[in-house]
Order: C-alpha cells, then structure tokens, then sequence
C-alpha cells in the first residue's frame, strides 16, 4: 500500500495524498483485477483489462514512493538520535476546545485485537486520530466498493459460488494491506507512546526529585 | 529514617509522589531517580527484536491473504475463506520462523523496575509513609 510507510514514521500528510493516489490510479487502472487475472493464469483477460492511460503514470509514482519513505525514516533516525542527546522535553498534557491529550501507558495488544475488528480503531484507541481516521475511512470505502460484508454473510451461508460473484477483486484486493498494516502499525506506535511515556517520566524525575541533599550513611 | 522502594514507570508514581508532599513531606526529603537498564541501551529498536517481531510475522500473514483472496477467485470456498485461510497459514509461518529461525538477541531477565524511590522521614510517620508506598502499587520496599 504505497503512503502507509509515510503514515508510520508521521508524514501524515504525505501518506495521506499517497493513499488517495493509489485509490484513484489503482481502480482506474484495473490493476488488481490484472493482478487476480495474471494469478490465476488468464492472461489475455489480464492485459485486456488494464487501462493503459493510467497503468504507466502509476509506475513511476510507486518506485518515488519507495524510495521517498526509506530515504525519510533514514533521516528521522538521525534526528531521534540527536534529540536522545538533547532531552528535548515532550509534552506530556494538552487541554483544548476539543480534546484532552496526554501521554499514558497503554497495552500494546489491545489496539492489535482493535485494529483486526475494524482497521482504524487501534489508532483512534491510542489517540492517533489522523491515521485512525485515514484508514478507517478508507476501509469504509473499500468495505462498501468490494461488497465485503455481502460475500462475509453468503460464505457462512455457504453459498460460496454466490459469494466470489459478488465480491469484487478490484476492492477486495485492498483489504490484505488495510488490515493487516493497521494491526502492526497501531503495534508499534503503542510500543513507541510507552517509550515516550518512560522516557518523560525519567526526564521529569531527574529535573524534580533528585537535587535533595540526602544523606544516607 | 528511610523507606526505600522500586516502582514502575506509570501515573501512579507521579500520584505517590503528590501524596506524599500532601503529606507534609517536602520535595527535599524525596528522592527519585530512573534506573538504568544495561540492556536497555538501543534507543531505535522498530523490530522489538528481543520479543515477537510483529512486523514480520503480519507481513507473511498479508502476503498469505493476498494470495488467499486472489486464488479464492477461481476455488471452491471463495475468496472470504481462502484469504482467512491464507492469514492465518501466513502468520503461523511467520511465526514459526520468527521463533525459530530468527537468531535474537537473548537479553538478560527483564529488571521489573524502572525508578527507584527514596522517602526520609521519622520515627512517627514512618508507618504512613510506607503505607501510602504501598497503596501505590510500589513493586518492592523496604526501610534503613
């Protein structure tokens, strides 16, 4: 899923137009339909089906796309480093019209039990509501577009052949990298905000509660 | 006087600490500090390699569902339960490698603190001290 790197390591904005780009392309295109085509060795349906108008504007923008998160998380590593040193501090509460935000430590797998119910769900758990709503919104949409819940309720039915005539592949393909990006991502940004957590605690000890004069022995 | 005790990074250790200046004990008189953890020195550490490596084992499982969902097209069962079957296929791969094949840094037996409280306090409110520390879900204390 091109823009879910850029959403892992924070470029919200950057993994959010991402996102919205593989949507519009991807459909355009037909490219997970060649996809289940090529799979399952109908070729010919394959390159019938892939619009080329848009097939070759996708290809350049998908290797950018590699290449733009490795070279961003490289330099964010360098930056964590440099901060480690500095001890910038974080802020740790923030009241404001709408919300109240603070750091917490949190179970790490409870946003992965969220997120395998409802992409989205771990993150707006964890307070992430930009990525949250990112994906939870897309996975909406990719819900309604692949008619997900329909093929759910004729499989257990047992209607299958019923089921693959409804689902639609061109959809359906998304919800692989939805689910499970959302449930290792909502993971570690859960390991990540404890870290934060320990590391401001620790930071405000030493400023407050270590300058006493004791005298132990 | 002093009551020593081992707590975890958490909100309640903040809330120990306001209860004890609310109990007229000053900030001169209490001393906290993190400890240091010796394995503990990798700031960046995206894979948690020393626990489960989430990432891969969720990678393996989206592949085994892609693949479930592409080929259920044209199987029996459909795509619904062939991409479940490809999860969970996937994951148990990735799994049983992450276990067994991925060489992980084995390190030492996790130290269940991470701050280290110190109260110097009398003869007469030794006992309120130590019950506050307590109520506070302090890990270990102990007086000198």
């Amino acid at each position: 899923m091109p823009g879910a790197g850029h959403l892992m390591i924070g470029k919200i904005d950057k993994g959010f137009f991402l996102f919205i780009w593989e949507f519009l392309f991807n459909t355009q295109a037909n490219i997970n339909t060649a996809i289940v085509y090529s799979c399952t060795g109908r070729f010919e349906l394959a390159k019938a089906t892939l619009d080329t108008r848009w097939f070759f504007l996708y290809i350049g923008v998908y290797v950018f796309t590699f290449w733009d998160a490795y070279r961003l998380a490289t330099e964010m590593n360098n930056f964590a480093r440099l901060s480690q040193k500095d001890h910038i501090p974080l802020a740790h509460f923030k009241l404001s019209v709408i919300d109240i935000n603070y750091l917490l430590k949190v179970n790490k797998w409870i946003p992965v039990l969220w997120s395998a119910v409802v992409p989205g769900l771990g993150h707006i758990y964890l307070r992430h509501y930009m990525v949250g709503g990112i994906l939870f919104s897309c996975f909406v949409m990719t819900t309604y577009q692949s008619r997900l819940l329909d093929g759910i309720y004729f499989t257990v039915l047992g209607d299958f052949g019923q089921a693959t005539h409804l689902l639609d592949m061109e959809w359906l393909l998304y919800m692989p990298s939805l689910y499970c990006f959302s449930i290792y991502d909502s993971h570690y940004r859960a390991i990540e905000l404890n870290k934060m957590y320990e590391a401001e605690q620790a930071h405000f000890l030493k400023n407050t509660y270590t300058s006493s004069q004791l005298h132990l022995f | 006087m002093y009551v020593l005790s081992l707590f975890d990074h958490s909100i309640k250790l903040e809330m120990v600490l306001q209860e004890l200046e609310a109990h007229a004990i000053t900030k001169e008189a209490l001393f906290a500090t993190p400890l240091q953890l010796l394995d503990n020195k990798k700031y960046i550490d995206p894979y948690n390699s020393e626990s489960l490596n989430l990432f891969f084992v969720v990678f393996i499982g989206m592949l085994g569902m892609l693949l479930g969902a592409i080929y259920g097209f044209v199987l029996y069962l459909g795509p619904i339960l062939w991409a479940l079957i490809g999860l969970i296929t996937g994951s148990g791969i990735g799994l049983l490698v992450d276990i067994f094949l991925m060489n992980k840094h084995k390190s030492p037996k996790k130290l269940g603190a991470d701050v280290v409280l110190i109260v110097k306090c009398n003869e007469t409110n030794v006992k309120l001290v130590e019950d506050i520390v307590v109520n506070h879900r302090a890990l270990a204390i102990t007086r000198v």
